[in-house]
Parts: C-alpha cells; structure tokens; sequence
C-alpha cells in the first residue's frame, strides 16, 4: 500500500544541512562542533524511527515523497530496517566521538584544528547513508552511494599520518574504481528501460525496474546481462565482495573508531543494499549469476576469517572478520530464496550491532589501555571491566553462541543453504562460523582475561560513560534479539516482505517463530 | 549523415591517441596535457554528435564537459602536478615499449569489438545507429584504457589520470545509452566526479608529505 507523505524527507534533510550546520559551529566555537553534532544525529535517529515506526506498524506500507521529482524518496520495509540501522549506530558513534576524537587528539593522531570537519563529516556521512537507503532514483542511487564514499574518506584518514594517508588514499581510488562501473551499470539499466516498447516504465524508478525485471530481461537479455554484472562489481566492491576488497582491512581498521563502526557496521550494508535494490530482480533472470554470487562470498567468508586469525592488530582483526561476515549477508542475497533473503537480511542487522559494538570496544581498549596490539596487551579486565564484558557479548553474539542474536541469523543462511541444496555453500558458512567463534573468543580471552601484560600499560583505565554507555547499548540489543526472536520478526519481516515481488515467483513468507 | 558519422570516427581515433598519450607518458606535466587534450577532443565528440541528432541536451552535456572535464578537473591535475613537484613518474609496472604495444593492441581490439557487437549491448535489441555506435565503441576503449591505466602505473597521480579516463568512457557512453535523461542526476554526477579527483589528489599530496613520494609501491605499511 503506497502512501504519499513527507516522513522520509526531514530523515535526509535534517543530517545533509546540519553537516553544515555543525561545520560552520565548529569553525565558530570548536567546542561546540561535537555537542551540536550529536543533537543533529539525534535528530535523525528520531526521524529514522518515527519512519521505522509507521512502516512496521502497517504490513506492506510504502511511503512515497515526491515520486515526480528525482529528488523523490521512497521508504518500505527494507529501507525501515537500513534507517534503524543508519540512525541508531550515527548516533552512538557520534555520542562516543565526543570522547574518543579529544583522547585521539591527545594521542597525537590528528589535528585539533579539523575537530569541526571531522564532525561535520560524521554528520554528512550519516546522511548520505539515509539517502542512499530512501531514494527511488538509479542515478540518484548511485550519486548517494559514491557520496558516503566521498564523506567518509577524510574520516577515514583523519589521523593524516602514513597509515591513514595511505588507507584513505587506497579507499577512495579502489571505491570510485568500482562505483564506475556501477555507473556504468546504472545507465544501461536505464537505457534497457527507457527503450521499452510502450514506454510506460520509468526508467529512473528503481522500483519499477524491479517490478519488470522479467519483462526487461527478456526483451533485451546481453544487455541486462552486462549490466548485471556492472552492477555486480561495482557495488560489490562497496560491500566488500573478493576479489574486490582490497581497500577494506585498511579502511576499516586505520579509521577512528566510531568511524570504523559505521563503516563496518552499516556503509558495506549499504552496498549490500544497493545490490538488493538493482541485481536480486534478475537474479532469476541472469544465468549464472546467483552461482556466482554465492561462490564468490564464500570464498570472501573463508578467506576473511583465515586473514582475521593471523591478525596482531585488534582492529585489523576485526575489519578481516567484517571481510567474512559480509559473505553471510551476500550469501543470502545470492541465494535468492526467502528463506535466504530473510536470513541475509537478518544477519546485516545482527553484523550491524555486534560489529559496532566489538568496533566500540577496540576504540575503548586504544583510549584507555593506550594500544590495539593484541600480543603485547593482556588481563585488562582488572582494568577495563565493563568494556571486558561488553567485548565478550560482542564476540560470542558474532561467532553464533546460542542465545545472542548472531546464532539465529548464521543459522538461517546455513538452512537456507542446505534448502537449495548447496552443500559446498553450507559448509563454509558453517565452518567459518566456528572459526569465527573461535577467533574472536581466543581474542577476547587474550586480551582481558590472564595476567596483565607488559608495564607500560599498567596505567590502563575504564572509559568514560558516554563510551561505555554505547557499547552496553548495543550489548542489550544483541542479547534481547538472541533470547526474544520475535523483534527479529518485527524488525526484519518486514524487509523481507518488501523484496519478496524480487524473487521468483514460488515463495511464500518467513518468520522465525515458525521455520521450516 | 556519413559526413558526420566520418568526422566522428576522425575525433575518436584522435582521443584515443591522446588518451594512450595520457597514459604512457612518463612526465606527468605532458600526461596532464594530454588529458586536456582528450577532453576537448570529448568536447568535440559531443557537439558533433549533438549536432547531427538535433540534441539539445547532448548540447548541454557537451558544454557541462567541457567545464567540468577539460577545465577544472585538468586544472586540478595541473595544480597539484605542480605543487607536488613530481616530474616523472615512477616507472610502471610495464616497460614503455611492451605497454605501447599492449595499449594499442588493447584499444584497437576493443574498438573493433564492441563496433562490430553493439548489438549485444543495444538496449533495445536493435541494431545501434550510426553516430551512436561508433561513440559507444569510443567509450568502451576509453574505459579498458582507462582500467589499463590505473592497473599498471605506479604512480598515485597518474593512476587518478587512469580514473579520469575510466571516467570519460562511461560518461562518453552515456550519449549512446542514455540520450533522454534529465539534466539535473548529470550535474550531480560531474560534480561528484570532480569532487572525488579533487579529494584524491588532496590525500596523494597527504601521501607525498608522509612517504616523500607518490609512488605506490612505497605505500607499505599497511600489510598482511
């Protein structure tokens, strides 16, 4: 049911003008850069919400704002489930930068001076990533998706030193390297539509692409073919698809911490989404493509824990098994079954959560122990207490224990796996799930647990509230999806539902409460 | 019709000279310029073509790429080449004369290709018109080139030439692809396209203050 209404629009607005907003506050009163940040980050997590709540509230709803326009935005359950996503871990990153980018600073990773650049930033950042999960437009799509890119960069490289120069640098050629063929994809998708026979569909509407993708690619196959391979690889590599990750582990692992939790937690979702939006209708329709897809995140799965295992950097660690869970998420797209559609989705929102959090705790451990090298930092549990604790909940909800929410999602996409029959498939996830419950256990053990290591960092101490509190947050949230499946219900069927007219017809719907 | 159709094939063999120039000349000053060129050359595919279809918005496009392309995003090569103060660059991954070779080859093979098959990539499963078609051809060798590019040189500045040419294909392609589309996503487009080469060349200058050079190979501290 699509109804007109002007909800998406203040989600988009609200962090695309209060970037400069908090910018031109900063260059003002430095101080005040971070404080407005947060409140304009609030702002749009309530906006996030309030569109969440109207479109889980009422099965099938689709709101629409300005669909004439090319600056039109549409939200359904999919976008709903991404605005949660964007909002909820935008703020949390934003309230922890308030105490995490001074202690940088001090640390002697960036300059005092690009305080407001940095939060203004962090503000556009957010809301290129709402506009990228609300609009309707493919060039828009693509325009916002090459946006986050751009935002994120000097994030990324914020602390300007060789690490973060040569990060930065690599991210920003691979990603528009990539993004180039999306573009590239994006115009013959449009140019496929747009010389329809009759007519009647509008080449820019993403929705109405997808709505006729049986009948584009039948009319012109080679070219939906090309352009589903475009596609492919070009926001393949914004989601983190091998071979095309190269950028990824030094990205994600050199990037302030709060950075580094939107990146891993949400913008390879975002990639994700894109994917969704553009190849998931011709899944069916594209010999070969589905196999592809599935094969190529499984290696990236096998390959992500196997680098994550040799890791002495905690956050290289972590941006490796980003690398792997990613290949969950594409596994399930790639499937293109409801079961796996539903499971994909679900793991986004698990990965997204549990991510961020274990991100937090890197950034904590850096702050207030002084280091993230995981041979020489040990027992800092006597020191860092809570942050000990929320790492593990972190750790055991990625590597699948029962009773946090990452079991429930890795556990769909095995099912759904061994559904199509694709036992090679099922396998690896299954073993990279182990693999990963063991990794990230055998770090959380080394690094809080056993005898505190070398001297100089017996000085180590616990972070401030405002870092906790969004790790503890986060830490809630794991655990309340894990022992109360019925939110995931609430939360993701919906996405589900809004893509179900993506996949072949036979479907039929999911909801965990009642699996197969 | 032909008489235009000639000129056209006459531009494209133009730019692709120019853009193997962009690509193999090892003084990034001369490489810079004969990005420059390239671009007024795509100027001048645009127009041509623009005036052979009676297109107003190629029109538009072709004045759109003309600032964006040929002037500010050569103006910002040129600058940061300057500021930079890197004359030649470090030598690629591919001596000069097998890389001439295989970036002919490439090109040559490429235009042949997609001229002789556009119909796989017609969107409306119909054969593509004349100027169409040989603009596509165009666009598709500017984007292997382009890849080529950027896959083979060391250096950081002349791989963001790679981008740009890999750039210029797929917006080239646009003509052929898309003639009907609304003017407004375009603006956004050159603009992000500028956006991201000036931002890149700002983080190489970073790179240069931090490695001392703009050669790849150096970036190392990030393995493994």
């Amino acid at each position: 049911m699509t109804v007109h209404s002007l909800a998406p629009v203040p989600a988009v607005i609200v962090p695309v003008i209060g970037a400069a907003i908090v910018y031109f506050v900063g260059r003002w009163r430095r101080p005040l850069a971070g404080p407005v940040a947060a409140v304009v980050a609030g702002l749009t997590f309530a906006a996030c919400v309030w569109n969440a709540a109207l479109i889980l509230g009422v099965r099938g709803l689709v709101l629409v704002a300005a669909p004439q326009s090319f600056l039109g935005l549409r939200v359904d359950g999919l976008s709903a489930l991404l605005l949660l996503l964007v909002g909820l871990l935008g703020l949390l990153a934003t309230l922890f930068s308030l105490r995490s980018l001074p202690a940088m600073i001090r640390r002697g990773h960036g300059r005092p001076d690009r305080v407001p650049m940095y939060y203004g930033l962090l503000v556009l950042f957010i809301g290129t990533m709402v506009w990228a999960c609300t609009t309707d437009n493919i060039i828009i799509l693509w325009i916002a998706v090459e946006a986050t890119t751009l935002s994120s960069a000097f994030l990324v490289a914020f602390a300007w030193d060789k690490r973060a120069t040569e990060a930065g640098f690599k991210y920003l050629l691979l990603l528009t390297v990539g993004i180039t063929f999306a573009l590239f994809g994006c115009v013959l998708l449009y140019s496929v539509t747009a010389a329809h026979p009759g007519g009647q569909i509008n080449p820019m509407s993403i929705s109405e692409i997808a709505a006729n993708a049986g009948l584009l690619a039948s009319v012109s196959p080679s070219a939906v073919i090309a352009a589903t391979i475009l596609l492919l690889v070009g926001f393949g590599t914004k989601a983190g698809l091998v071979p095309l990750h190269a950028w990824l582990p030094d990205a994600h692992s050199e990037a302030p911490a709060p950075v580094s939790v939107l990146l891993s937690g949400i913008v390879i979702k975002v990639g994700a989404y894109a994917m969704i939006r553009c190849t998931l209708p011709f899944m069916a329709h594209v010999p070969g493509l589905s196999t592809a897809l599935i094969g190529l995140s499984a290696v990236g799965m096998i390959w992500g824990i196997a680098a994550c295992a040799v890791q002495d950097d905690l956050k290289r660690l972590l941006a490796y098994s980003s690398l792997s869970q990613i290949g969950y998420v594409l596994m399930g797209i790639g499937l293109a079954t409801p079961l796996g559609v539903f499971g994909g989705l679900f793991h986004m929102l698990n990965h997204a959560l549990a991510k961020g959090l274990l991100f937090f705790a890197a950034g904590s451990v850096e702050e207030g122990a002084g280091g993230r090298s995981l041979t020489r930092l040990s027992g800092l549990r006597a020191h860092m207490p809570i942050t000990s604790m929320v790492f593990f909940v972190g750790a055991l909800a990625l590597g699948g224990m029962p009773g946090l929410n990452g079991f429930l999602s890795k556990l769909t996409i095995f099912m759904a796996a061994a559904q199509q029959g694709l036992w090679v498939a099922m396998i690896a996830a299954v073993v990279t799930g182990l693999l990963t419950l063991v990794v990230l256990v055998r770090t959380a053990t080394n690094l809080f647990l056993g005898r505190p290591g070398q001297k100089q960092y017996a000085h180590a101490q616990e972070v401030p509230a405002l870092m906790w509190g969004a790790m503890a947050v986060l830490a809630l949230l794991c655990a309340l999806i894990g022992v109360y499946p019925p939110v995931a219900d609430a939360l993701v069927g919906p996405a589900a539902e809004a893509i179900a007219s993506y996949l072949p017809a036979d479907g039929g719907s999911v909801t965990l409460v009642n699996l197969p | 019709m032909e008489h235009s159709v000639e000129f056209v094939s006459n531009l494209a063999l133009a730019m692709m000279v120019t853009s193997l120039a962009a690509v193999e000349l090892r003084s990034l000053r001369l490489a810079a310029y004969a990005y420059l060129a390239q671009a007024l050359l795509m100027v001048s595919i645009l127009l041509a073509v623009a005036l052979a279809t009676h297109s107003e918005w190629l029109l538009v496009w072709a004045v759109v790429a003309l600032i964006t392309k040929a002037g500010l995003i050569s103006w910002l090569l040129l600058t940061y080449i300057r500021r930079a103060g890197v004359t030649r660059e470090a030598a690629p991954y591919v001596d000069f004369a097998p890389s001439l070779l295989v970036a002919s080859v490439l090109m040559i093979g490429f235009y042949k290709l997609t001229h002789a098959q556009a119909l796989f990539l017609s969107p409306a499963a119909a054969p593509i018109v004349e100027p169409y078609r040989t603009n596509l051809a165009v666009a598709f060798t500017l984007f292997a080139l382009g890849l080529y590019g950027i896959i083979t040189r060391r250096d950081a500045i002349k791989a963001v030439i790679g981008l740009c040419l890999l750039e210029n294909g797929v917006h080239l392609s646009l003509v052929s692809l898309a003639p009907a589309m609304p003017e407004m996503p375009i603006i956004g487009l050159v603009t992000e396209v500028f956006i991201s080469v000036w931002m890149l060349l700002h983080v190489i200058s970073g790179v240069q203050r931090e490695f001392g050079s703009t050669d790849t190979a150096e970036l190392r501290t990030l393995r493994g």
